[in-house]
């Protein structure tokens, strides 16, 4: 089920071993080491870190909800991501519709085609082994994909941009490009709503209720299947929203659905299946050790003169070497449901 | 493969059209009824000819050419790829008007997978019956093709820029048409040094990025600047730099040299403008490719101070032949469309001197020729151009380029957004035989 209390990090803190204290305190003496050799590139990396992390939140948590909600691995996240990226490119440079117009177009058509996939497929797999549904959506990431191919071709393509996003904005401790900020600001507003959507409405009481006990949620009254395909339009709509931004940021080609969905999935699978705060801590873990773990790398080289000890490329990794040290500890990722891959 | 295993490969090679073509008439006879290929847009030619390759006139030279173009048509490498059928065209139409000869191209789409090239390149062997094949943008998808191809007794030239396909992996039917990593990084090493004093590198984590970083690094420490700093950068497909960037902006370095391939660069160039870095750091962009840049608007894209390239436009000579590129296809011309050119024209001379297609008889007869009887001639009037006997290099010059003002970019007849600011001869920047640890 989905899980956005914080009841989890109390337990989390109450539980920790003394081994994972040590390593703790390692990790801030590293991290003050580095801060205290290197500040200003610190700072950088930090806030870069954070950026980095909002932008994998915002990719992943439309996995998220679909994976803790409809119990679906959905392997077609990756291609809604490039979709809503391609739709950017049809909304705003076919019908020359604004840019900020195409926020709000593309993730409702990218929904509608979530909801589509959801009616036309997974709806007939939801009570079969999940395996079935890995198989299902894996099946429909390659004819999305084609579809794409087919549609805009395979060049990569590119959108133009409003120009008061074009330029960086001095934050004073460090510089960031308008936007990188936009698309930050735009991944705390949809986190903020998802969990006041699942958290403090009845519309996402009834979906939970549905979640631990789908025969009783129905025996009084509630209709889940609606409930299903709303959330599944939502995931698939954040999913659009994610290529809106990337897009118009880094431009559009076939190989940015799979990009993504290898991270998306290591994102969910760190902060544990199921948890939607698990997910945010997840992405920003990811995010701050992907941009810090080089510059502690780097400077403890620089203080040590071993020069091995700065690896290179070890950023692009950091990632995986994070799932890796998560699910060795704890199986069912930072914040999972108890027993779940256990 | 050894000079005494000849017969060896020219009869593997019919062995395998022979496979080829058993195994195609018997999916056929099989009702398998897949029809086609689904991948290249090809002509799906007509089957092998059962010989050495070609048709023979009686003039000698072969009357009928077969000429796979491996190129990446999907991807995010896919204008390259129109770029080899364009430059491939032109050629063909100036050899057929020039000798009696008929040539058939084919495309094959590489992507950017190796496996998946190499399984089109048996498939054009075996089944199409090619005689002649070129392309190969990516250095991994080029030696796992050339390789297979070499093998195979099929000359293979190729624009992979990596040191290895003249190096390690040489081949003795592969022959490199583009520049190699090294002479580009040779070139480039002192205009950089005239450009800064300190200089971060960049460069993309693979054997090309890795290569030309160390070389560009010992050029300029020769040339009196140093290198201030220097990452290793995920790719090639990395899209956010941001981590590397901020590494930049912390060190003293009054230059940035970007060692990172084609779509990588432009997302780098973009960064770098937004973060407006390019105005404090003087710009160095590796094997520069004009296409990369203009997909940015004119301001980003003129932040280039110095790029070593194989050709560009506005390399004196090339006019007619970038208009003919620019009224033939949708991309403006660029180094691809020059080099594809090169590949077909000297394939295919190749074989009308030797008489054949046969990889011995391609190799006899491009080993250590000089070409002086080319419209390459035309299009590159001050270039000595060789193929060079122990790597099958072609020895050529590097161009070094710098952009214009964003005034002074010009887009009618056709993109010129930068100007050649000298060229470096190809035998003073290519390596000694000794070095390229090819053993042919």
């Amino acid at each position: 089920m989905v899980q956005t209390g914080f009841g989890a990090v109390r337990e989390a803190a109450t539980d920790a071993s003394p081994a994972a204290l040590a390593t703790t305190l390692v990790l801030a003496v590293l991290l003050a080491h580095a801060f205290l050799v290197r500040p200003g590139l610190f700072v950088d990396q930090l806030v870069g870190g954070l950026v980095y992390g909002l932008i994998l939140v915002l990719v992943a948590l439309g996995l998220s909800i679909i994976l803790g909600l409809l119990g679906v691995v959905n392997f077609a996240h990756g291609a809604f991501v490039m979709v809503g990226a391609y739709l950017t490119y049809q909304v705003v440079v076919a019908w020359g519709v604004s840019f900020w117009a195409a926020l709000v177009i593309v993730p409702v058509l990218v929904g509608l085609v979530g909801v589509a996939i959801e009616r036309g497929v997974l709806r007939f797999v939801y009570d079969e082994n999940p395996l079935i549904g890995l198989l299902a959506t894996f099946g429909l990431a390659l004819m999305i994909d084609e579809a794409v191919r087919a549609i805009w071709g395979g060049s990569p393509l590119s959108v133009p941009t409003p120009a008061v996003l074009d330029s960086s904005v001095n934050l004073g401790i460090t510089t960031i490009a308008r936007m990188r900020l936009f698309t930050v600001l735009v991944s705390v507003l949809v986190i903020v709503a998802v969990f006041l959507l699942i958290e403090r409405t009845d519309f996402g009481l009834s979906v939970r209720a549905g979640v631990l006990d789908r025969e009783m949620a129905e025996f009084v009254g509630v209709n889940i299947p609606v409930r299903f395909v709303v959330m599944f339009f939502v995931g698939a709509a954040i999913a659009g929203l994610g290529g809106v931004l990337r897009g118009a940021e880094l431009g559009m080609d076939l190989s940015m659905g799979n990009q993504f969905i290898i991270l998306a999935f290591v994102v969910v699978v760190v902060g544990g299946v199921g948890s939607l705060f698990g997910s945010v801590v997840s992405g920003l873990l990811i995010g701050e050790a992907t941009f810090l773990t080089p510059l502690v790398l780097q400077t403890l080289a620089e203080t040590t003169n071993v020069a091995a000890l700065n690896v290179s490329g070890i950023g692009g990794l950091m990632p995986f070497l994070v799932m890796i040290a998560v699910l060795l500890v704890r199986p069912r990722g930072l914040f999972g449901q108890e027993g779940f891959m256990e | 493969m050894s000079r005494n295993s000849r017969g060896t490969s020219v009869r593997r090679r019919r062995f395998v059209k022979a496979a080829g073509a058993t195994i195609t008439v018997g999916a056929l006879a099989g009702c398998s009824g897949d029809g086609g290929d689904g991948s290249d847009g090809g002509d799906g030619g007509s089957g092998g000819d059962g010989g050495d390759g070609g048709s023979t006139s009686g003039g000698g030279g072969p009357s009928e050419l077969h000429v796979g173009t491996f190129a990446p048509y999907t991807g995010p490498f896919a204008p390259w790829g129109e770029a080899h059928t364009v430059g491939s065209e032109l050629a063909k139409a100036d050899l057929e008007s020039e000798y009696d000869v008929s040539i058939t191209l084919s495309e094959y789409d590489t992507e950017t997978n190796p496996s998946a090239a190499q399984e089109r390149m048996q498939r054009a062997v075996t089944s199409d019956g090619i005689d002649l094949a070129h392309g190969g943008v990516s250095s991994a998808v080029a030696g796992s093709i050339g390789s297979w191809a070499s093998d195979n007794g099929v000359p293979f030239l190729t624009q992979g820029a990596s040191d290895t396909l003249t190096g390690s992996n040489c081949q003795p039917y592969m022959f490199r048409a583009y520049p190699s990593n090294t002479m580009m990084a040779r070139s480039v090493g002192g205009p950089m040094a005239e450009e800064a004093d300190s200089w971060y590198l960049l460069y993309t984590d693979y054997i090309w990025g890795q290569t030309a970083q160390e070389i560009i690094g010992t050029v300029l420490e020769e040339n009196g600047a140093s290198v201030v700093g220097s990452d290793a950068v995920p790719g090639p497909g990395n899209q956010d730099f941001t981590q590397y960037l901020n590494n930049v902006a912390n060190s003293d370095a009054t230059g940035l040299a970007m060692i990172v391939p084609g779509l990588d660069a432009r997302a780098a160039a973009g960064q770098i403008q937004n973060r407006g870095m390019a105005e404090d750091l003087s710009m160095m962009f590796h094997q520069f490719e004009d296409l990369v840049m203009w997909g940015l608007d004119t301001e980003a894209a003129s932040m280039v101070d110095v790029g070593p390239t194989g050709w560009t436009s506005t390399v004196e000579g090339g006019d007619e032949f970038a208009q003919r590129v620019a009224d033939a296809g949708e991309t403006d011309p660029f180094a691809r469309h020059y080099m594809a050119y090169v590949c077909v024209d000297q394939a295919v001379r190749a074989a009308m001197r030797a008489g054949s297609t046969d990889g011995e008889a391609i190799r006899g007869a491009l080993e250590g020729h000089e070409i002086t009887d080319s419209t390459l001639n035309d299009i590159q009037p001050n270039a000595t151009l060789r193929w060079r006997a122990c790597d099958h290099q072609l020895v050529q010059p590097t161009h070094l380029v710098t952009a214009r003002d964003p005034g002074e970019m010009t887009d009618d007849p056709y993109k010129q957004w930068y100007d050649v600011t000298g060229s470096v001869a190809g035998e003073e920047v290519i390596r000694s035989c000794e070095e390229t640890g090819c053993s042919l």
